[in-house]
């Protein structure tokens, strides 16, 4: 497949990184820097034109007329609207466009995204809030990803204090019944390593475990471990009025949440009061002693610090915390800062805005047999969801009969048949059609993409 | 760097070679019985040597780790110096260089250098008497231009679907040029089409040789001699011997091809007949071709030269027919001679040794500086004219639309310097080793530009045989360096290559 990427930047280079890994994909990236065309030069496999991707002349350059996707993610709107739209012209199949306005978003005007071309619309600030309010609406979930419409989920949550899931080696849970329709994934240590558990392995305090299953047994895993899962939000306060805070706000004030918001630059603080109906703004430092606490911070929900600024938005939760709000959450965009932040014990979780376009753009561009892709930010490890063909070495075989040829570092995690959600167990045989989650540290992902691939190579 | 994973890469790369010596190995099979000595045995010792060495390099050095931008140099380096190396042991075991009482070292220093010479695509020959050797050892001469030609690590990066990043790491070590054209988003792709171009115009050129009734063995040889710009020939008076000028036509027509980016020719079988013209390089190539060869064919014609003060030529077909393919065969590099150009007046001479300096065109098989290099060098000149008499004007370089980054052109100027000066010292080191001045600079330039025969005594009807020993390993080494032009060599002697 052929595929163009405008824009080399986080998400570009990412989105970049995976399409590449696949031999069969060939990928022109273009950008208007030409120090972003040249990292990526040195890293990837690929073709990069330096200049704007709006330009009819580069984009028929980059081979526009056989491009069956184009991904546009500039941080300029405007020019991966109109790239979308020429590619349209050209007869391009899959386009996406990063589009971070809530001008162009809005559906309720006259242009919808068919009328420029667009098959899919990120916006990487509304994606971020609805992972924001996910996680805030599921207590001590540290990380959440949700697969077919949310029927399977994967969470993430840290095992606090005495609960009963810690009595027993983890195959008794399952066969007492006491956790059924889901598998732990992966468990990290308190000291951080990270295990692929087995039956004999005991769940400890101060764990992070990593669970799939569906929807119904993953809220029943979380009210086992001690999580009361009727908490309604009442109040949480924002720090940072920039887009995913006024859209956080929004969707937390259609959800009879009260919220505060506070915003130290006046004219923005401004914009925000007159944007949001119920909200509280206020204007001033978060991070001056006394603020957060006159703010009422103690006792509050949520607290979630996404001025934009990582080093500011850390330390406002951290204060959060210590002034006893019960969750905080920050925004994080350096993707540098991401293996640190797991050691900071006072956030309870993170969302990366370009992982988070990263992963909701690969759900779309279908590689293969996979359907989709998330990488876990908590621990090195990824969820791919794959579809076995009819003659994939997977199917018509009782799992248990290929345990020793498949990688030690993946497993299944859920299938899903029609519209149930199976756990597999030793002697569940997969059927062609099924989607099969699969839970995998990076090095094993070509190994399990080989028990998927149908007869013939695709070159 | 990783020295693991740059000696499992050598490995691929001579088990890639040993499979390359399959070709006269077999040729040595058929001509087996013409004969009463055959090299046949000299090929099947080289062949296992290299292969089992590289069998054993790639099997106690297994790496997966992602070549990166050091290890690309060092691949690229070292893969061509080791080439050489294994390149020439047909040439040992056969003996073809053991004239009475030659010790080893200066038997080795024969072999090497033919080898290099080979690879590189010089064309310059230590061989006093071409055509006594046996069939396939002629052959592998030829083959090992035509491997160099297109560049035999793009070519494993062509067949053999090892690298992905790396690989243009690799690319952009071997090619030539300042700006290296990328035609496809993978790199080996990009590798596999510049090569099938240059399969393509070499069967044509085979076919249309063997049309002209030369035997199909000469056909092959002169072939991969002119597309990989080489030089080598099955005769001793090189092109001159069949005296055809539908020869000379169509090496001339191919030696020229030869001299251009391949790019463009694939752009060009691709239905973009345009491409030759939008070039900027291509119209400056053609514009010094038919200069040059219009001043040496006035020169040739009216200037008096030689002990009997005649005219070169006295009818215009003939100074035309010669003097266009001694240029063609100087600009591109190539070394095939069909006129003793010693013999012409100085002009011309100069005219051909200021020819050697610049080479045929970026991303072509052709050696030298390269025509781009030297049109960017003129410009830059202009400009810095210029910005004197308008000291605020904004006066990029271009090339064509394209503004030249400004790294490109230090790049590019840095280049000439270093060039130049190696061209001073090496020139220095011939003549302490006994040159006359003429024959030292000639031999310098000639050797560094991947040309062949230059002027005095290794002059177009002379050899190299007569440079002493150590003379024969510095050549070789400015063989090198000018086919990898310069700077990919040169990073093997930076300590921090080598610095983990």
């Amino acid at each position: 497949m052929k595929a163009i990427i405008i824009g080399a930047g986080e998400v570009g280079f990412n989105i970049a990184k995976r399409l590449t890994a696949e031999k069969h994909n060939d990928v022109v990236l273009i950008d208007e820097s030409n120090n972003a065309c040249q990292r990526v030069q040195e890293q990837l496999d690929l073709l990069t034109l330096e200049g704007s991707g709006a330009s009819p002349p580069l984009l028929k350059k980059a081979g526009i007329e056989d491009a069956e996707l184009l991904i546009a993610v500039t941080n300029c709107d405007e020019i991966n609207i109109l790239a979308c739209l020429i590619a349209s012209r050209y007869g391009v199949a899959t386009k996406i466009a990063r589009v971070s306005s809530p001008d162009y978003c809005a559906s309720e005007h006259s242009l919808a995204p068919e009328d420029f071309g667009i098959d899919l619309l990120v916006n990487p600030e509304q994606l971020c809030a609805q992972e924001f309010f996910q996680l805030l609406n599921t207590p001590e979930a540290r990380e959440i990803v949700e697969f077919e419409d949310g029927k399977v989920r994967l969470v993430a949550f840290r095992v606090k204090g005495p609960n009963p899931l810690q009595s027993k080696p983890m195959a008794q849970l399952g066969d007492e019944g006491q956790v059924s329709g889901l598998r732990f994934t992966a468990i990290k240590r308190k000291n951080g390593n990270t295990i692929v558990p087995k039956g004999t392995d005991y769940i400890l305090a101060g764990d992070e475990v990593f669970a799939i299953g569906s929807r119904e047994a993953i809220g029943h895993l979380l009210e086992l471990s001690g999580v009361s899962l009727n908490q309604k939000l009442n109040r949480v306060i924002i720090a940072g009025s920039g887009q995913i805070g006024i859209y956080l706000a929004q969707t937390l004030e259609a959800y009879g949440t009260h919220v505060k918001i506070i915003e130290p630059d006046l004219k923005l603080a401004e914009v925000a009061s007159t944007i949001l109906k119920r909200t509280t703004v206020l204007h001033g430092d978060y991070l001056q002693p006394g603020f957060l606490e006159q703010a009422g911070i103690a006792g509050v929900d949520g607290f979630v610090s996404v001025t934009g600024d990582d080093e500011n938005d850390i330390l406002a939760c951290v204060t959060a915390k210590q002034y006893g709000a019960v969750r905080v959450l920050a925004l994080v965009q350096n993707p540098r800062y991401l293996p640190i932040l797991a050691e900071i014990p006072a956030l309870d979780a993170i969302v990366s805005r370009h992982l988070t376009a990263v992963g909701n753009i690969l759900r779309l561009v279908r590689r293969g047999d996979i359907v989709s892709v998330a990488s876990l930010r908590e621990i090195d490890a990824e969820v791919i969801e794959l579809v076995a063909g009819v003659n994939s070495r997977i199917v018509h075989k009782e799992i248990i009969s290929f345990r020793n040829k498949f990688p030690e570092d993946a497993l299944i995690g859920a299938i899903v048949r029609r519209d149930r959600v199976i756990v597999p167990t030793g002697n569940c045989v997969i059927q062609p059609g099924d989607k099969v989650i699969v839970f995998s540290m990076p090095e094993a992902i070509s190994s399990v993409e080989k028990f998927f691939q149908t007869g013939k190579r695709t070159l | 760097m990783n020295l693991k994973l740059v000696l499992y890469t050598l490995g691929n790369l001579l088990i890639f070679l040993a499979t390359a010596m399959l070709v006269p190995l077999l040729i040595a099979l058929y001509y087996r019985s013409a004969n009463g000595e055959s090299d046949l045995g000299a090929f099947i010792f080289a062949f296992v040597t290299t292969l089992v060495v590289g069998v054993l390099l790639r099997l106690t050095t297994k790496s997966e780790q992602e070549l990166g931008n050091k290890e690309g140099f060092a691949i690229v380096a070292l893969g061509w110096a080791i080439c050489a190396l294994f390149g020439c042991l047909p040439y040992l075991f056969y003996r073809v260089f053991a004239a009475g009482g030659r010790n080893w070292l200066v038997e080795f220093s024969f072999c090497y250098f033919e080898s290099m010479s080979g690879f590189s695509t010089t064309g310059a020959t230590v061989l006093t008497e071409i055509e006594s050797l046996a069939h396939a050892t002629l052959f592998w001469r030829s083959l090992t231009h035509w491997l160099g030609g297109m560049g035999i690590v793009v070519l494993a990066l062509a067949i053999l679907p090892m690298l992905g990043v790396g690989g243009m790491q690799l690319f952009r070590a071997e090619v030539p040029g300042p700006q290296k054209d990328r035609l496809t988003p993978r790199i080996a792709q990009t590798a596999k089409l510049l090569w099938g171009v240059y399969v393509l115009l070499s069967v044509v050129e085979i076919t249309l040789l063997w049309l002209g009734n030369m035997p199909l063995f000469d056909a092959f040889c002169h072939t991969f001699g002119t597309m990989a710009t080489g030089g080598f020939s099955t005769q001793n008076l090189s092109i001159a011997q069949y005296n055809s000028v539908y020869f000379d036509v169509v090496i001339i027509v191919f030696m020229f091809l030869a001299g251009v980016n391949f790019s463009l020719h694939y752009r060009v079988l691709r239905g973009n007949f345009k491409s030759y013209i939008q070039d900027t390089e291509f119209r400056f190539y053609c514009f010094m071709l038919l200069l040059c060869t219009g001043l040496v064919v006035w020169n040739t014609m009216s200037a008096r030269a030689g002990e009997v003060e005649e005219v070169v030529y006295k009818s215009f077909g003939t100074s035309l027919r010669h003097s266009t393919f001694q240029v063609v065969s100087i600009i591109t590099t190539t070394g095939y001679g069909t006129a003793d150009f010693e013999k012409w007046p100085d002009l011309s001479k100069f005219i051909l040794v200021v020819l050697m300096f610049f080479g045929g065109c970026a991303g072509s098989t052709g050696g030298g500086m390269k025509q781009v290099r030297l049109l960017l060098l003129i410009k830059q000149g202009y400009t810095e004219t210029k910005r004197l008499i308008l000291p605020h004007a904004v006066l990029p370089v271009k090339l064509g639309t394209q503004v030249v980054p400004p790294e490109v052109m230090k790049n590019i100027l840095s280049f000439f310097f270093i060039f130049i000066g190696i061209l001073a010292v090496v020139t220095c080191m011939m003549a302490a080793l006994g040159l006359d001045l003429i024959s030292a600079a000639a031999s310098t330039i000639a050797i560094m530009g991947n040309i062949g025969p230059g002027l005095g005594s290794v002059g177009p009807v002379d050899n190299y045989a007569h440079i002493p020993t150590l003379g024969k390993f510095i050549l070789s080494f400015c063989m090198l360096l000018g086919r990898l032009e310069l700077y990919t060599v040169l990073v093997l002697f930076a300590p921090e290559l080598w610095r983990k």
